[in-house]
């Protein structure tokens, strides 16, 4: 951290030119960092190994939040407990009635494919992870897992939340890591449109709110709250998992292609804890069995 | 100069804590307000303190910012060595500017930074920019005074021991 001990030492301007040169020097340093990080992998890996420098400082950083969110929880009041189980309990029976009648639907589905010899779907397994309470750079839509590769995550995983798709793994450290959501401007995950079965390209447009389909073709049969789904297609998003619902079409006379706008399923902003995805057909060796949810 | 030396734990304590702030969860409406703590730290030692923080400490600071908060490495680092240049260049003006006068000019330093952060962003394809980018500089406007008010009193505190 010591440096710059001989500049301005002696007069108002001594120094400046040394100063420019360290200027561009230290100007030229960052912007070939800026594109090999842009461009290339290696940068990430070497992130991947500085992560354990910063995740316990975060760790650090979000205590005294998670704590006085313990204590809010802790004195909240009975009657709010007592109806938020209630809440709860009557989700779970939904939710029950409705896995329940998918198992049966699956068998069948089972029983059709393998009529039509085709592969056998493979359950996911996944393994719930928290999102650590910091606020990362607005602009970077980027999230802090509290699992590394020592639980099995490598870069590509998918990460998914209660309503859909969140994002993908960007970068692994051994404890913790970075998940890219599909919101990032430069991220397009293959998805379909569930009623038609049509294969598109969700792009992603730096608003948590918003997915766009761009490669739609005019004669496409698309309707405002149609259901998006991952696609499947790539590998490495497994397929059916909700990505969100079409809200609005730009249909302008005369183009070849029209732009659907998307609702994300998943809470983007808001998730605290996430599922991390190992499709069905990704095979790990040495991984530790994640838990069943 | 004949000003003594700022023991480098205390310059390690005040970045730690810039650190922290920056990444502190803040509810979503007062994402955008979040003023640009290391940038701040960063700009005091370089008036107070310039054999010890420079474009150097700037560079190293933004590094550890790319890491922590998930941005293309490189893209703090950039803005921060420009920071610390300018406040560098300017610095013998700046230590007899009245405290309001200096915090407009430290806003006018970090508007500028943004200016760059969002050209950076452009260029990585992060599209249109975003005008919300500018109340965070304009925070630091009426903040600054405190600020630095602060990181002096700690500073003589140290000193006199």
């Amino acid at each position: 951290m010591v440096d710059d001990s001989h500049s301005d030492s002696n007069a108002l301007f001594s120094g400046s030119t040394s100063g420019a040169l360290r200027l561009a020097l230290y100007t030229m340093a960052a912007v070939a960092l800026l594109v090999a990080d842009h461009h290339g992998r290696y940068v990430d890996t070497v992130k991947d190994k500085l992560s354990v420098l910063t995740y316990p400082f975060l760790t650090a950083v979000q205590l005294p939040v998670r704590a006085a969110r313990w204590v809010g929880d802790s004195v909240s009041q009975r009657q709010e407990l007592m109806s938020r189980t209630e809440e709860l309990e009557r989700r779970l029976l939904l939710t029950q009635a409705q896995v329940n009648r998918m198992e049966a639907l699956e068998a069948e589905n089972q029983r059709l494919r393998d009529l039509l010899e085709s592969s056998p779907k493979l359950g996911d397994r996944v393994l719930v992870a928290e999102l650590l309470d910091v606020d990362l750079d607005p602009f970077s839509h980027r999230v802090v897992l509290n699992k590394g590769t020592s639980s099995g995550v490598y870069v590509g995983q998918p990460v998914a939340d209660a309503g859909g798709i969140l994002g993908q793994i960007e970068q692994a450290g051994p404890l913790s890591a970075f998940a890219v959501l599909i919101s990032d401007p430069n991220h397009a995950i293959p998805v379909a449109i569930n009623r038609t079965g049509l294969r598109t390209i969700a792009y992603g447009t730096g608003q948590t709110t918003e997915l766009v389909l761009r490669d739609v073709p005019a004669s496409a049969d698309v309707i405002q709250g149609d259901l998006i789904v991952a696609s499947g297609l790539g590998g490495r998003f497994p397929r059916g998992f909700p990505v969100g619902e079409v809200t609005r079409i730009d249909n302008q006379s005369g183009n070849t292609f029209i732009t659907v706008w998307v609702d994300p399923s998943a809470a983007l902003d808001r998730s605290r804890e996430v599922l991390l995805v190992w499709p069905g057909d990704h095979r790990l060796a040495n991984v530790p069995e994640p838990e069943q949810p | 100069m004949s000003r003594r030396r700022v023991s480098f734990g205390l310059i390690a304590a005040t970045f730690a804590a810039a650190l922290a702030l920056t990444v502190v969860p803040l509810p979503d409406s007062l994402v955008w307000f979040r003023p640009y703590w290391v940038a701040m730290v960063l700009i005091y030692w370089c008036i107070e303190s310039p054999e010890q923080v420079g474009m150097g400490t700037g560079f190293t600071m933004g590094l550890l910012l790319d890491l922590m908060t998930g941005s293309l490495a490189g893209q703090h680092a950039l803005g921060l060595v420009i920071v610390a240049y300018i406040i560098g260049r300017i610095r013998f003006r700046m230590r007899f500017f009245p405290l309001w006068q200096q915090a407009a000019v430290v806003c006018g330093v970090l508007l500028n930074d943004r200016i760059i952060y969002t050209w950076i962003q452009g260029l990585a394809g992060y599209g249109v920019p975003d005008w919300r980018i500018a109340w965070a500089p304009l925070v630091v406007l009426f903040i600054w005074p405190w600020v630095f008010l602060i990181l002096d009193l700690t500073r003589q505190r140290f000193r006199t021991r």
